[in-house]
């Protein structure tokens, strides 16, 4: 069977939107962060299908940096995410409302 | 024999972006030996990248740096220039409050120079990998930044909420360049070329709504009020000015990317489907912002929501209508709002208070204090005047310039809700100066007099009231350059 | 004859060996139950801590330290691949990243990031 462009396109499709419903819809701030994750490796896998269907390496280029972006990311993220726990004890984004008026 | 790879024009061109990420590298690290001089190691470095970019507003050509993913042209900068004065801006107020809390740490100036020099990076690309990690560049120091405050509750929460919104937005724009490199098979927006049309408007789309996240436009606004609330004031003048200038800059070079109507990607932004939908998204970002502002007692909302309906007003200079994207106007706009905005938001660092860690903004405490400290009372006027598009200022002229460029592309029916809009903003703007001067009362008041903040407030209303008088005395010193600079970097778009 | 069919006879071992060894356990060894049996596993240690206790957050800092550092080396292969196309040019540039690395290194180590207690 040969797998298309198609085909890793709905994939990668498939997964940005699990991400991106993941972002609006839960509420526990580890599975948000996670779920960026998700919408960035969906973009990732968009980008190397693109790469191999089309020959050009600048695909693959970019997969390698946001690796590194999502990174960098995810440790300040996380950075925040700990800095609040450490002061309110929960990681539930509805119990952070102080900005609310 | 090929040309060289590197040469010395290349050098000089490249020397302002390369300051501002060692300045950043240089300055984290002196936090790490506990330095106390941060802030001005930050400004050395952003005097020294602001003298080495001067030269650059005069350049004959675009310069292409790095294998043609950077372009140092007119453009990128006079934009830059822009973000260097915010960056200078933030770096002036910052000591005083830091100070007050006993937090004057290097590397929270360090994480402003790596902030500017990805918005500097942002606005000098047309290259979708570039365009990815300026923008990250730009905005991971920034959700650092917003949780700076650690005793005040509502700065983790903002910092929070600004990451997961903007990382949010990261990827939506990632998702749509990936798009577009499928339909077009080539990752620099400047060449590329048909592709398939499904593809690229989706592409085109999703990016375009990663910048309105960005630049809290309507529907994506709802980040910015709790953000700039939240964060620390310094760092929310900070956002407020650099990132505006940064994503409309970078938007400009985006609309009128070479090719025309052959380019997909600045064919879809310019054409039909976006004519339907840009008009609607300036309205109403426009209006909900001044509308939600007319309610607020906190004077950092009521900024926050000034903001956004000011990124309605420059949206409207993203619409060609019939003629092209308003290059010119925009940049004075962003000029003048960089002046305001940050004026506003310094002498609210020079009157806020702490209670229990938390900074107290309401407005309903400046009672009198226009007649205790005339100085600040004045100041506040002009920016609010000048916020609210009220001559001679140079929020007056920006407004002028914006709307009638509008007019003349047909837009007329936009520019009337703009200046409805305009007229409806007075109301809020002029409330805070009403409590100024009308309102008195016995508790008396504590005033931050760092010399910093006052002259940084003074700056900010000579330049404001100097290039307002523009249309009147043209031939003020300094008035004439600053419009050659604007014309000459809008020229130097294709 | 099909190339395929030695990897089947391999798959119908690796099922019937595993399942014979645990039968074979399970019919002649000894039963007998003890409280040591029914705790977690750590290493034959006995237990220290309840297995769901918080993590000191000294974890945490090292691992997302690890990460970056670690995920900073995905540059080194491509560019060890083309190293010799690349030149002077690339060995300049791929030191100048090492060397904002390794200032990161330095801050982290400056600031006491490293150290357990």
């Amino acid at each position: 069977m040969i797998i298309g462009t198609e085909n890793y396109l709905a994939v990668s499709l498939l997964l940005f939107v699990i991400g991106a419903v993941g972002v609006l819809a839960r509420r526990n701030l580890l599975v948000v962060l996670m779920s960026v994750e998700l919408m960035l490796n969906g973009a990732n896998l968009a980008f190397a299908a693109f790469a191999r269907a089309r020959g050009v390496l600048a695909g693959d280029v970019i997969v390698f940096f946001v690796i590194a972006v999502a990174a960098a990311e995810a440790a300040v993220g996380l950075a925040i995410v700990v800095a609040l726990f450490r002061k309110r004890g929960t990681v539930n984004l509805d119990r952070f409302t102080s900005l609310h008026q | 024999m090929n040309p060289p790879l590197v040469t010395g024009d290349m050098l000089r061109a490249a020397i302002p972006f390369i300051l501002l990420a060692a300045g950043g590298t240089v300055v984290s690290l002196a936090g790490a030996w506990r330095s106390k001089r941060g802030a001005l190691f930050a400004a050395l470095f952003l005097v020294l990248a602001f003298w080495k970019l001067f030269p650059l507003l005069d350049l004959e050509k675009g310069i292409e740096l790095w294998d043609g993913a950077v372009v140092a042209d007119r453009m990128s900068a006079f934009l830059g220039g822009m973000l260097l004065l915010s960056g200078l801006f933030a770096l002036i107020v910052s000591p005083p409050v830091l100070r007050r809390e006993g937090r004057n740490r290097a590397e929270y100036y360090g994480l402003i120079l790596f902030s500017l020099s990805g918005m500097v990076l942002f606005v000098s690309t047309t290259n979708l990998l570039v365009l990815f990690l300026a923008l990250e560049l730009m905005s991971i120091p920034l959700y650092v930044l917003s949780g700076y405050n650690r005793g005040d509750d509502r700065s983790g929460e903002a910092a929070l909420k600004y990451f997961l919104l903007g990382s949010f937005s990261s990827a939506i724009l990632l998702y749509g360049a990936a798009l577009l490199f499928g339909a077009t098979g080539t990752i620099n927006m400047a060449a590329m070329t048909g592709g398939d049309p499904l593809l690229a408007t989706a592409g085109a789309f999703l990016v375009l709504t990663g910048f309105l996240f960005k630049m809290a436009a309507v529907p994506f606004h709802m980040w910015a009020p709790d953000v700039y609330d939240g964060a620390p004031t310094p760092i929310t003048s900070f956002m407020a000015t650099s990132v505006k200038i940064a994503t409309f800059g970078a938007l400009l070079r985006i609309f009128s990317l070479a090719g025309g109507a052959a380019n997909p990607f600045a064919h879809i932004l310019t054409g039909e489907n976006a004519a339907k939908i840009l008009p609607w998204l300036a309205v109403m970002t426009m209006t909900l912002g001044n509308v939600c502002a007319l309610t607020q007692t906190n004077i950092k909302r009521m900024l926050a929501y000034s903001s956004i309906a000011h990124a309605g007003y420059l949206l409207l200079g993203l619409i060609p209508g019939s003629g092209a994207v308003d290059a010119k106007g925009i940049l004075y706009y962003l000029f003048a709002y960089l002046l305001m905005t940050t004026g506003a938001f310094t002498v609210v660092i020079a009157l806020s208070t702490r209670d229990k860690g938390r900074e107290v903004t309401g407005v309903e405490r400046y009672a009198g204090i226009g007649f205790r400290r005339p100085f600040l009372g004045i100041a506040m006027a002009v920016f609010l005047f000048s916020l609210a598009g009220i001559p001679p200022t140079a929020g007056f002229f920006g407004k002028y310039l914006l709307f009638s460029g509008a007019v003349h592309r047909g837009l007329t029916p936009l520019v009337v809700v703009a200046v409805l809009n305009s007229a409806l903003s007075v109301y809020y703007y002029l409330r805070p100066v009403v409590v100024f001067y009308m309102r008195d009362t016995d508790t008396p008041v504590r005033v931050d007099d760092a010399l910093s903040l006052r002259v940084a407030s003074l700056a900010a209303v000579v330049l404001l009231i100097w290039f307002g008088c523009l249309p009147n005395i043209g031939s003020l010193p300094g008035v004439p350059a600053l419009l050659h600079w604007v014309g000459s970097a809008a020229a130097a778009l294709p | 004859m099909n190339p395929y069919i030695p990897l089947l006879a391999v798959v119908a071992v690796a099922f019937i060996l595993p399942v014979v060894l645990l039968a074979m356990s399970s019919m002649l060894g000894p039963k007998r139950d003890e409280a040591a049996k029914g705790d977690p596993y750590e290493c034959g240690v006995p237990q220290l801590t309840p297995p769901r206790d918080h993590f000191p957050v000294k974890y945490y800092l090292v691992a997302v330290l690890f990460l970056l550092f670690d995920v900073e080396a995905v540059f080194l292969y491509p560019w060890a691949v083309v190293y010799r196309r690349l030149g002077i040019l690339g060995l300049v540039e791929m030191a100048v990243f090492l060397t904002v690395l390794f200032l990161g290194l330095v801050y982290v180590w400056k600031r006491g990031a490293l150290e357990w207690d």
